[in-house]
């Protein structure tokens, strides 16, 4: 497989490149991608190409007034009214203010006052008016131009095209309001930031063979997902199946059969091609089989050539399917029309749908039955349904330009119909107020992205859920990424375990490391750094290229053609035959190297089965490696090539053009031979002469999340996995805009470091810049034991030097609602005298404009802001007290859990031109016993004790340690990782440098260690060390290093809840439950179980009953009904029986006796006999 | 287990596979075509070439009642060029005596000799297979000598006992 090295003469004595230059290579692709990409290229796509072509896809809407059989309402039903969309406009996104003005609107200030990022977009429109003749002949009669007719306001993905921060440099972003290393990447929806997560599918218009487990009906089935359009919703699907053979007597014979789109029933194969116009028994075999002297396929196919003996022509094979469809009481003429054009218009659509395209149909089935029966005579395996080449990755633009089809179509309906009925009605419609109204594209847009529920059904109900989801701003490491994020759309509690795993294929594209435990665990994927998910590009160049270069179209091949020649796909379409495919393989990829194809477009050659596969489209993973010239073994980027990115006079599009770098998808990677390493070239030692490509660097198979984990090849893999779930836990800062943010909660760390020991991704993510930890000295020890289980002492001493020490911000809002000039809700003080239902709280915080002044201290239950809204007029009559109350108070209270300052205020204005607040909460969080800290690998503990330094042991220099974590931690856990870290650490401090822990570097613990022990101290690490509390020396030696540790999110201060008395639910009058509503802790069946297996009869009774919803009431002990009790008077009746004298009273649930009166609603009579028999 | 009509003909008229298998007065076997009716009588003498007529041609009706579908040994020449096999180069072609081959492991489904490896030749492309019995391709001059008909770009195994 000779690859045709790129000219590149003067270079031959260019010094040879090593693994540390592909860092600048690696540099260069992050200048200019980013890390956010595939977001902002996928939504680019949309918005610059599919959303005019959706529009140009639409037909004309044609009307025609109707008559109406009404004299007083005469129409011209002669005239034809035909409008056309044409050109879309879009401009930056604004905001419509109330007062009719239109504003620019950046991010920042959607963000703040809750609107949505969204710009409007005009179409142009052309109204025709044709007069119709008595012969049914048009005349354009008028023609005018509506242009820039508003059509809706279409959200806007920050930081792609028509956004203001396009483009902007880190001066303009932070005019902006903006963090400067922010990515974008995501929308804003009624202030919320939304993320759209990638959807992964199986690739449409592929052919997959697979063997059916038996008992079935089928032996094999070898099936297609046929589709006009990558990603449209129109595909249908086609099975080619084979029965199983059960014996003679059945109807199950092994014949082949194939299904048809709108017909019920299976078709015999051979009836199939002989309705596409292939009757003769040979033909139909020379599609199949291919080569006439293969008996084992010939004899397979024997018996469905029998069975289809009697349906001997086209016509009847036609009229046979058409019988199976919906063709109830149509004339044989009408049904034979009716099927020829359902195989032509329905039947796999991504072949064609024009005329005459039966014949490449059929040879495409043909292809389908020959794949099934290599299946099934054993010499093909079955396809590999998770095989991560045959998959796609539906991105933000895909989705959206779903969602706005279905919309879109939506409204050109409702406008047709609104159209027609002001026809009708014999105005002339206005088109630009018809859009207005018919339109529901805004509204639609606006809720999916809020809601996340995706796409409309035929019963309106949503396609998918969870689609899209809030941005998790959580850390810098934890939005990143959120944003890189893929989901399976699989139900999660299947047990299938097959499409969770990790597949060879996904080397390099999925990150090994980062998926969430439990449920979803690999179903929820995240795209490695350098996966590059196609955007697509266009096939028709292709096609020329091919014809070009000597395929051999398909209706021009003879079966001898079809037998010794390679068949050459594209996109899934058989496009012809090619006699020597080595040469076209070479030649594509020359001209793909070249750029004179696009880069994406993927070429591969199936040696097995004689194919060559040309791939163009959209959401195929792939990724960039070095090209390797076949003969000399040599990557053919050098140190000038090298040289010259460093300066700056190339970058990664110029060495994409070079032809030194190209992109893989997972498909052609199969047939590409890769070194793990450029030094694995090396002729004498080499693995293997046939290498075609070289990785630029292994490290980067991994994603966001793992990148930050040191020295990961040294670890367990599950901890890994543990750690990329955790550092999105971990507080850091999440953005440098941080104070000019009003999220609901937000958590930033006061003193955050970056790591001593780290790797060459954390450049790219910016770790070193927003950092999530602090820079610990831990000694791994056993102290006085409050460190058992997970849990690490800390120094007193450097918490309250500020080790650790996080800010947490909760903001509240509310907004004001006026109708006219009376106001419903009003920000003020709550006048007592007018105001009714005041709230439990304190309300001295608050200052003439109705909200609480920054910089007031705030405990749990005082009021942030006051408020009160309009009391309806009947409640103001009905009131018990005098009629002075008018007003009902609505304040919002700081959580009852919690405390502050209040940090800053913000009023504004919302999308209704209301008086709008933010209210935001500033707590500082010191490490407290129970607080969650990790390191990076995996080993998470709470806080158990803090001991002042006095008390910690120390070494010979008098270094104490800030975190003393357990050995015992580690030999299960296997976390070597940690030590070499710590290892490293120790010797980046003495030296004063930067310890590199990039996995798969040669690196080795052998080194680091001499290091460690030319600077004068024990090789690995351990060192002397005294007890703090006695002075004495320990007998063992210390591990003692500095090591990264981090803060989770989980805090104590967030958790703890207690209550004696408190508030009950008003139904039953039991406590209330959880934290928020100050509730208890549920005494739940298992603890009752418990307690009764105990004996414990009365502690039971005190538990469910006296502490819970002890009541009392009276019963009648001779009906044993409710008896009227009035304790004031000591007076007891029973209404029922008249009697005053056998009443008793009676302790029991609140919830028992709300359970008996509902029975009695229900006509059931539940009496209580309080007497022995 | 299958029993089958043994190999599928096609008149030469309509290219239909429906003959029908019966006798004429003259007790010869003859085929005709449900289609196009027509009648053809089956040769049962040597044709003119002089070799003697295949039973298969002959065959009408055929049972197996052991019948285990084993495929033979396919090998494409073009797999000499696969960059991801693994190579030799300390091999001796039996055709040519090239000391570079390529090798894999073949299928279970195939022959007897199911996951043995197979080594084809680098500049030649026949193969050869290492496991209990060894099996190997007739390099293409011997094939052509033994059926005309053999086409190039497959070669079928060839049973030859020999014992390492």
């Amino acid at each position: 497989m000779a690859h045709l090295p790129v000219a590149e003469g003067d270079d031959a004595d260019a010094p040879q490149i090593y693994q540390e230059d592909s860092w600048v290579i690696i540099d260069s692709f992050f200048q200019e991608k980013g890390l956010v990409f595939q977001q902002l290229g996928s939504f680019d796509q949309f918005i610059v190409y599919e959303m005019q072509r959706v529009v140009d896809a639409q037909t004309p809407i044609e009307c025609k007034p109707q008559d109406q059989y009404n004299p007083e309402e005469k129409v011209d039903s002669k005239k034809v009214y035909v409008w056309k969309f044409g050109q879309l406009h879009f401009n930056k996104p604004t905001v419509d203010e109330t007062d009719g003005t239109a504003r620019q609107l950046t991010p920042r200030e959607a963000r703040l006052r809750n609107l949505s990022y969204a710009a409007p977009v005009f179409v142009d429109i052309i109204r025709q008016v044709y007069q119709e003749n008595a012969d049914g002949e048009r005349t354009l009669t008028q023609e005018d131009k509506y242009s820039k007719v508003f059509l809706m306001r279409m959200p806007i993905m920050v930081r792609t095209e028509y956004c203001w921060l396009k483009n902007a440099n880190d001066r303009v972003l932070t005019e902006f309001g903006e963090c400067p290393l922010d990515q974008g990447g995501y929308f804003v929806i009624n202030g919320s930031e939304k993320v759209l997560i990638a959807l992964e599918r199986m690739a449409n218009n592929f052919v997959y063979a697979f063997a059916k487990k038996q008992p079935s009906k089928y032996a094999w089935v070898c099936e297609i997902r046929s589709s006009l359009f990558e990603g449209s919703a129109g595909n249908s699907g086609f099975a080619v199946k084979l029965l199983t053979n059960m014996g003679s007597k059945s109807y199950c014979r092994g014949q082949l059969v194939c299904t048809c789109p709108y017909i019920r029933t299976e078709i015999p194969l051979v009836i199939m091609f002989r309705a596409l116009g292939i009757v003769a028994d040979r033909d139909i075999l020379e599609r199949i089989v291919f080569d006439m002297s293969d008996f084992a396929m010939l004899n397979a196919c024997r018996l469905s050539i029998e069975d289809a003996a009697p349906i001997s022509t086209q016509e009847m094979a036609l009229d046979y399917i058409a019988k199976r469809g919906p063709t109830m009481g149509a004339t044989k003429d009408v049904r034979v029309q009716y099927a020829r054009e359902l195989l032509q218009k329905e039947l796999l659509p991504h072949i064609g749908r024009t005329r005459n395209i039966e014949g490449r149909k059929s040879y495409f089935i043909g292809y389908m039955t020959n794949r099934l029966l290599l299946g099934f005579l054993g010499r093909n395996p079955e396809d590999d349904r998770d095989h991560f080449g045959k998959k796609r990755i539906d991105l933000a633009g895909a989705l959206v330009s779903a969602s706005f089809t279905g919309l879109w179509r939506k409204s050109i309906k409702d406008l047709r119909k609104l159209l027609q009925r002001q026809l009708d009605k014999g105005k002339i419609p206005d088109i630009v107020e018809c859009v207005k109204q018919a339109s529901c594209l805004s509204q639609g847009m606006k809720y999916q992205f809020a809601t996340g529920n995706w796409g409309q059904d035929k019963a309106g109900k949503p396609v998918r859920t969870g689609i899209s989801q809030g941005l998790n701003r959580l850390t810098f490491m934890a939005t990143l990424s959120h944003l890189r994020r893929m989901i399976t759309p699989l139900s999660r509690s299947g047990k299938l375990v097959k499409p969770r795993q990790l597949h060879n294929t996904h080397w390099g594209l999925v990150c090994p490391a980062e998926t969430p435990e439990g449920q979803a665990v690999g179903l929820v994927k995240n795209i490695s750094l350098m996966c590059w998910i196609t955007l697509g590009s266009a096939q028709t160049i292709i096609e020329d290229f091919l014809d070009e270069w000597g395929v051999l179209d398909l209706m021009e091949c003879t079966p001898e053609h079809i037998k010794t020649y390679s068949k050459v796909f594209l996109n899934g379409i058989w496009m012809g035959m090619h006699r020597n495919p080595a040469e076209l393989r070479n030649t594509l990829q020359s001209l793909r190297r070249r750029k004179d194809i696009d880069s994406e477009v993927s070429i591969q050659q199936d040696l097995k089965n004689n194919e060559i596969r040309i791939a163009s489209d959209c959401g195929r993973c792939s990724r960039p490696l070095y090209i390797v010239d076949y003969k000399q073994q040599e990557v053919l980027i050098n140190g000038h090539h090298v040289e010259k990115v460093k300066n700056g006079e190339w970058e990664w599009g110029t060495l994409m053009r070079e032809g030194l770098i190209e992109y893989l998808d997972a498909e052609e990677e199969e047939c590409s031979m890769v070194a793990m390493f450029i030094h694995d070239l090396v002729k004498t030692k080499a693995y293997c002469k046939t290498y075609t490509h070289a990785e630029i660097h292994p490290a980067m198979i991994f994603g966001i999340c793992a990148s930050i984990i040191p020295f990961p090849d040294h670890n367990m893999s599950p901890r890994n996995v543990f750690q990329s779930a955790m550092g999105k836990q971990a507080i850091g800062v999440f953005g440098t805009n941080f104070y000019a943010r009003m999220d609901t909660f937000a958590c930033v760390m006061c003193y955050p470091m970056k790591p001593f020991v780290g790797t060459r991704s954390m450049n790219y993510l910016r770790f070193r810049e927003m950092p999530a930890g602090v820079n610990t000295i831990v000694f791994i020890m056993c102290y006085t034991g409050y460190n058992q289980e997970d849990s690490l002492m800390l120094g007193q001493s450097s918490v309250d030097r500020g080790f650790m020490r996080a800010v947490s911000y909760r903001c509240y809002a509310a907004e004001e609602k006026w109708e006219g000039k009376k106001p419903v809700d009003e920000f003020c003080r709550p006048k007592d005298f007018r105001t009714i239902g005041l709230k439990n709280g304190n309300y001295k915080l608050l200052d003439y404009d109705g909200l609480a002044e920054p910089a007031s201290r705030v405990l749990g239950d005082d009021v942030l802001i006051g408020r009160t809204s309009a009391l309806p007029p009947d409640m103001m009559k009905a009131e018990v007290g005098p009629a002075r109350y008018d007003r009902k108070d609505s304040s919002i209270l700081c959580r009852t859990a919690e405390s502050g300052v209040v940090d800053q205020v913000l009023v504004s204005l919302n999308k209704d031109g209301y008086k709008f607040t933010k209210v935001r909460l500033r707590t500082l969080k010191i490490p407290e016993v129970g607080d969650k800290f990790a390191s990076r690998h995996g080993q998470k503990g709470t806080l158990g004790i803090m001991y002042r330094q006095e008390d910690m042991p120390f070494t010979h220099f008098g270094v104490t340690p800030d975190i003393i974590m357990n050995p015992h931690a580690i030999p299960s856990r296997m976390t070597i990782g940690h030590l070499v870290e710590q290892l490293t650490g120790k010797v980046g401090a003495l030296v004063g440098c930067q310890g590199d822990a990039t996995p798969f570097t040669r690196v080795t613990v052998k080194d680091i260690s001499g290091r460690l022990h030319d600077m004068g101290f024990q090789r690995f690490g351990n060192e002397k060390v005294w007890n703090g509390h006695t002075g004495r020396p320990l007998t063992n030696k210390i591990f003692v290093g500095p090591v990264y540790y981090q803060r989770l999110k989980h805090m104590v201060s967030d958790k703890v809840q207690s209550r004696s008395r408190g508030p009950v639910q008003t139904l039953v009058r039991q406590p209330t439950e959880g934290r928020a509503k100050e509730g208890g802790l549920r005494f739940g069946e298992m603890e009752r179980d418990c307690i009764i297996s105990h004996g414990a009869a009365k502690f039971l009774k005190e538990r469910l009953f006296d502490v819970s919803d002890a009541h009392r009431i009276h019963v009648c002990d001779t009906c044993g009904l409710f008896a009227i009790a009035k304790l004031s008077k000591d007076t007891y009746e029973c209404k029922l029986c008249k009697d005053k004298a056998n009443v008793s009273q009676v302790c029991l649930p609140y919830a028992c006796k709300l359970m008996i009166q509902e029975l009695m609603t229900m006509n059931i009579l539940p009496r209580l006999v309080l007497h022995v028999q | 287990m299958s029993s089958y009509r043994a190999a599928l003909r096609f008149c030469p008229d309509c290219n239909n596979s429906n003959w029908m298998m019966g006798k004429n007065e003259k007790m010869e076997l003859v085929f005709t075509c449900k289609v196009c009716s027509k009648v053809e009588v089956a040769e049962m003498e040597d044709d003119e070439s002089g070799g003697k007529k295949r039973n298969d041609d002959l065959c009408v009706f055929r049972h197996d009642v052991l019948y285990v579908a084993k495929e033979s040994i396919i090998v494409m020449p073009d797999i000499i060029h696969d960059p991801t096999l693994p190579r030799v180069y300390d091999y001796c072609c039996h055709a040519c005596g090239h000391n570079e081959a390529v090798y894999y492991r073949l299928s279970e489904t195939i022959v007897s000799d199911a996951m043995a490896i197979i080594y084809v030749c680098c500049r030649c492309s026949n193969w050869r297979t290492e496991g209990k019995e060894v099996q190997y391709s007739v390099p293409q001059e011997m094939a052509k000598d033994d059926r005309e008909d053999g086409s190039p770009t497959e070669r079928r195994q060839m049973d030859l006992d020999e014992d390492d």
